[in-house]
């Protein structure tokens, strides 16, 4: 087949496109919680929270923030860039520090994880891990958070209420 | 031509598949949903393989933090540590690093030393001393952001042997923690022990180095700010350290640069304007931190 070099140059944009559109970025939570909000501010409407594992379709990025959807998640809105992660996020059995059976999300663990906590606590059993569980179980939501600082009479930026 | 417009619109067919796949794609988004996307997935693989995960500075962190509590009693004011959690999860989200694995969390210390400590991913714990020499909750605000800055510049990370680093960072031996055999999870355990060792020797016993306290002043002025916390009230803080009573010195003053030398590198970010605490701010500071002592 002979083709002209206008029509060359048209196959060539369309393979272009086709690819780019195959290639539409995905990425994964890597954190426990992402919260997900309907515009990149904190002070923004929160829409929910995507979980460890999650998988996202990145639509857009901004300062930071990522416009995101989530099948699974059925959310459609911006989180951070830093709960993210391109690499991939795996699901690992093991045992916890009290030797129960568990089946958690975790990235696909090289380094420092919760199996090599529960290695580390069995080798220093006095240390006391009861209270950083403790810790952790206190986690304020942004709308307790937001209504604090505008009862004090404190206004951050991208606040417009 | 004709063979050109096909083409065209077998482009058009693959493009709105696409979009519509994810059920709220639009041809109105296409144009900036495409073009930036495919170079920017590749460059942060990259960057994520050099850097820490969250999960594992997640794990370093509290492994400091066990460590800090052999050593450090907690308090159990429900009421002030709700208090300095309400206050210190507000000031994080606006930090350059908003979210960690976990999350920030705050604990007080039953301590008259003048103290507070940072755990890489967000653990954040403050002394009775140094929270009793706040004067109002603009204050006790500049402290959380200061030791929130360390954690976002991921300062405890730093303060870890380079030679350690690959260990913790690239894991030792398997792709997968479950494959790792006894012999490879006690190796990392000791790699942990090792960190934790680099982490305490920093952040309890030496400190920080002084450019480091000038970075954490700096991400606290910016937390501050964006916040909607006035940055003076670090400055006024930093002043009144120059006062530690005799039963708080040996933790700040110890580990970090002289009061003066804080408020200097300062002076250019912080406009040194006046402000004022709000009705609600000062009661609810007093209310909450009343059965501290």
């Amino acid at each position: 087949m002979n083709y002209s070099f206008g029509m060359k140059k048209v196959m060539v944009l369309v393979l272009l496109l086709a690819a780019a559109s195959v290639w539409a970025e995905s990425a994964q939570v890597q954190i426990r919680q992402a919260s997900v909000y309907d515009h990149p501010s904190v002070m923004a409407k929160f829409l929910g929270r995507l979980t460890l594992g999650d998988k996202v379709s990145v639509l857009s990025r901004k300062n930071g923030w990522v416009e995101v959807v989530s099948d699974e998640a059925h959310l459609k809105g911006w989180t951070r860039e830093q709960g993210l992660t391109s690499a991939k996020v795996a699901l690992r059995s093991g045992k916890n520090a009290q030797g129960a059976s568990t089946t958690e999300v975790s990235l696909a663990g090289r380094g420092f994880s919760d199996p090599v906590e529960s290695e580390y606590r069995q080798e220093n059993p006095q240390l006391n891990y009861a209270v950083l569980d403790a810790m952790e179980k206190n986690t304020i939501s942004d709308d307790e958070l937001n209504a604090f600082l505008r009862d004090g009479g404190i206004h951050p930026e991208g606040d417009t209420q | 031509m004709r063979r050109a417009s096909a083409l065209i619109a077998l482009a058009l067919i693959l493009l709105t598949s696409n979009a519509f796949a994810d059920g709220f794609g639009s041809l109105l988004d296409l144009g900036k949903k495409l073009v930036p996307v495919v170079p920017k997935a590749v460059q942060s693989v990259t960057e994520a393989n050099k850097d820490m995960t969250p999960e594992q500075e997640y794990t370093l962190g509290r492994a400091f933090g066990a460590q800090l509590l052999q050593s450090h009693k907690v308090s159990n004011d429900e009421k002030a540590n709700h208090y300095i959690n309400v206050l210190g999860q507000a000031l994080a989200r606006f930090s350059d690093l908003p979210e960690t694995y976990a999350g920030y969390h705050f604990q007080i210390l039953e301590s008259p030393e003048v103290n507070a400590f940072s755990a890489p991913g967000g653990l954040i714990f403050i002394t009775t001393g140094l929270i009793l020499m706040t004067h109002n909750e603009d204050e006790l605000a500049a402290v959380l952001a200061h030791e929130i800055g360390h954690v976002a510049k991921r300062h405890g990370v730093e303060a870890i042997k380079k030679d350690r680093q690959t260990k913790a960072w690239v894991g030792i031996g398997a792709d997968t923690a479950s494959a790792l055999g006894s012999d490879q999870m006690k190796q990392a355990a000791s790699s942990l022990r090792d960190s934790v060792s680099d982490l305490t020797s920093t952040i309890i016993d030496k400190g920080y180095s002084r450019d480091t306290e000038y970075q954490a002043d700096a991400a606290a002025v910016t937390v501050l700010t964006r916040a909607g916390y006035p940055t003076e009230a670090l400055v006024d803080m930093i002043r009144s350290l120059n006062a530690i009573p005799e039963a708080g010195k040996g933790g700040l003053t110890k580990t970090h640069p002289a009061p003066d030398d804080r408020i200097a590198h300062l002076h250019s970010l912080v406009l040194g304007k006046t402000y004022t605490v709000s009705g609600v701010q000062a009661e609810r500071y007093r209310v909450a931190l009343a059965g501290l002592k």
